[in-house]
């Protein structure tokens, strides 16, 4: 406990609280800032050696080699031509389309589902409540469990989902989900959304009971039916939530790797390769740790700026 | 507007289609689970198992690893959740009490470690932990976690240190405890709840990681089961009752968690997303 060498003073606890002591109001105000400085500086160190400095090292390694499976030449610089491959890279450019689009899918899936969830819930019955609980479970469950749940009920020969679907008409033979780009895509698309739903959920529930009753009081005043009322009272109430919940559950697919490898491999043939998966591939099967580094600058950048964007974007919006 | 019988009718129903959506892939996980293996590659499929047969659970925790893979789980996840709460608890304390340009810099700079993708992370720890012979151990795994529990716990335990009154721990000063007494003895035990909250949230993190266990462990004896789990699938003929016995095993201590604290997990989740 690095915190607690900061805290007490020699001079005894009677002498701190009584302004008359030996320490003036100065040096009492100095002393509280050191104790509230020493209590963070354990976070902060954590933060500076397990991410900042490996921050500054992948920058570092993303303009050497660093290619593990050849040692001698692992520490050439090459400036950056990591990055010029990457451009250069169909497979880059495809990664980053498909990243777009997953995230894009379960963002606005996981969005219009969680509010639609939390405009039902949005009442103090006993079925609501308990209805919040259970809506809530998958998020206590691991992304990888999840995936290989829905693994298993897309399997083409003994799915669930592929019996129900012919049962009620829907397809005429048995769909090998996972063979085709764009069913492979909506497997994994649909895992993420089960898994993000409960955080949009909560998110708008929370905010709906924080939108003051007499707002809509007024609207029915003046005459606005319920769509009306959603309209100009719910909606730009929820401007806040909006960004918060959008904003997560988007850098959260972005950087989604477990459930697409588990559920897709990135496959068939790297079509439902996002940048987070190609990432893991260069770095943990081909040990280019180099140009996996620039994958992971650049990822990093396109979060970066769609959360400057979405903010600026989502915030005018709704004022 | 009037509220018909039909529009009254409407709100539970659709309630209940939605909890019926959202779970039936946990059912379907249990049903597997408790189906016998010839009966699961038939058609159609059992959706209601008559009498659940309990032999999966029995082979997945003798004949395989599986108890040294929940047991790998259960150390990792205890360590690294234990480390991060002493710190974060600290931390969030002090951001919630305590002004200063520094803490709030601290508060930022947490913040935006979450928003760094882990599977970057990975690429220079994993030179790291090999430079430090540090691969291939559960170490590896606990410091991991740690750090990305730390910025995720202080944060809700900032939220619930600021639901709580200062005048408790000011009259402690008064009556002569040090800043740090006032919070150890006063605060911290009122804090307990978000605590425990902020435990169990730190805890799912951990539990449910696959990609560092992955890239950072390569001896099965030292997986989590998320890992040995997914090892399952590589084998000749994909046992599903196995698949999904372990799988269940794997959720239901997090579930059990989640459902005993829901009231106070769901408010440390939101804290800092609702609040502006």
């Amino acid at each position: 406990m690095i915190a607690a060498g900061t805290a007490g003073p020699p001079g005894g606890p009677a002498r701190v609280g009584s302004p008359g002591g030996r320490f003036g109001p100065r040096s009492l105000a100095l002393r509280r800032s050191l104790f509230a400085g020493g209590l963070v500086l354990p976070a902060a160190l954590f933060c500076m050696a397990l991410v900042g400095y490996p921050l500054a090292r992948t920058l570092w390694m993303s303009v050497h080699n660093f290619n593990l499976t050849r040692p001698r030449r692992m520490h050439d610089f090459v400036g950056l031509a990591h990055y010029a491959s990457l451009v250069a890279d169909a497979q880059f450019w495809h990664a980053v389309l498909v990243m777009v689009i997953y995230a894009g899918a379960v963002t606005v899936l996981a969005y219009v589902i969680g509010l639609s969830s939390a405009l039902l819930l949005d009442r103090r019955t006993r079925l609501a409540r308990a209805a919040r609980l259970l809506l809530t479970l998958p998020w206590a469950v691991p992304g990888v469990v999840a995936a290989f749940v829905f693994v298993w009920m897309f399997d083409a020969s003994f799915g669930v989902v592929n019996f129900l679907l012919l049962r009620i008409g829907l397809l005429d033979a048995s769909m090998p989900w996972l063979a085709y780009p764009s069913t492979a895509m909506t497997v994994i698309v649909l895992a993420a959304v089960w898994k993000t739903v409960p955080f949009n959920m909560l998110t708008h529930l929370a905010g709906l009971q924080a939108v003051p009753a007499e707002l809509y009081e007024a609207a029915k005043v003046d005459g606005a039916g319920a769509l009306q009322a959603f309209r100009h009272v719910t909606w730009p109430a929820l401007g806040h939530v909006r960004v918060v919940a959008v904003v997560l559950t988007t850098l959260h697919a972005f950087r989604e790797f477990a459930q697409i490898y588990v559920i897709s491999g990135g496959g068939p043939a790297r079509a439902t390769e996002t940048l987070s998966v190609q990432l893991y591939i260069e770095a943990f099967e081909f040990f280019r740790f180099g140009y996996a580094a620039a994958i992971g600058i650049v990822m990093l950048l396109i979060s970066l700026l769609f959360t400057v964007v979405t903010v600026r974007v989502l915030r005018t919006d709704f004022q | 507007m009037p509220a018909s019988r039909l529009t009254r009718l409407l709100r539970p129903t659709a309630i209940l289609a939605v909890c019926a959506l959202s779970l039936f892939p946990l059912y379907w996980m249990l049903v597997t689970a408790v189906t016998p293996k010839e009966a699961l590659l038939h058609y159609p499929p059992v959706f209601l198992p008559g009498e659940p047969d309990l032999s999966a659970f029995l082979r997945v925790l003798v004949g395989r690893p599986l108890g040294a893979w929940i047991a790998n789980s259960t150390v990792i996840t205890l360590s690294s959740v234990a480390v991060a709460l002493v710190v974060s608890a600290f931390a969030g304390y002090s951001l919630s009490r305590f002004h200063s340009r520094f803490g709030s810099a601290v508060a930022y700079l947490l913040l935006a470690t979450r928003m760094i993708p882990g599977t970057m992370l990975m690429v220079p720890l994993y030179v790291v932990f090999r430079d430090l012979g540090l691969l291939d151990t559960r170490t590896a795994l606990i410091v991991s976690y740690t750090t990305f529990e730390i910025p995720f716990a202080t944060w809700m335990l900032k939220g619930y240190f600021d639901s709580l009154p200062r005048e408790l721990e000011q009259a402690a000063e008064v009556d002569g405890a040090t800043p740090l007494g006032a919070f150890l003895r006063v605060t911290l035990p009122l804090a307990a709840p978000g605590i425990a909250a902020s435990a169990i949230a730190s805890a799912v993190l951990a539990w449910s990681d696959y990609e560092f266990a992955r890239g950072l462990v390569s001896s099965p004896s030292r997986w989590p089961l998320t890992v040995g789990i997914h090892s399952f699938f590589g084998e000749h003929v994909v046992h599903w009752n196995d698949i999904m016995a372990g799988s269940l095993l794997s959720t239901l201590p997090v579930i059990a968690l989640f459902l005993v604290m829901e009231r106070y997990i769901v408010a440390g989740l939101m804290a800092g997303a609702v609040k502006s």
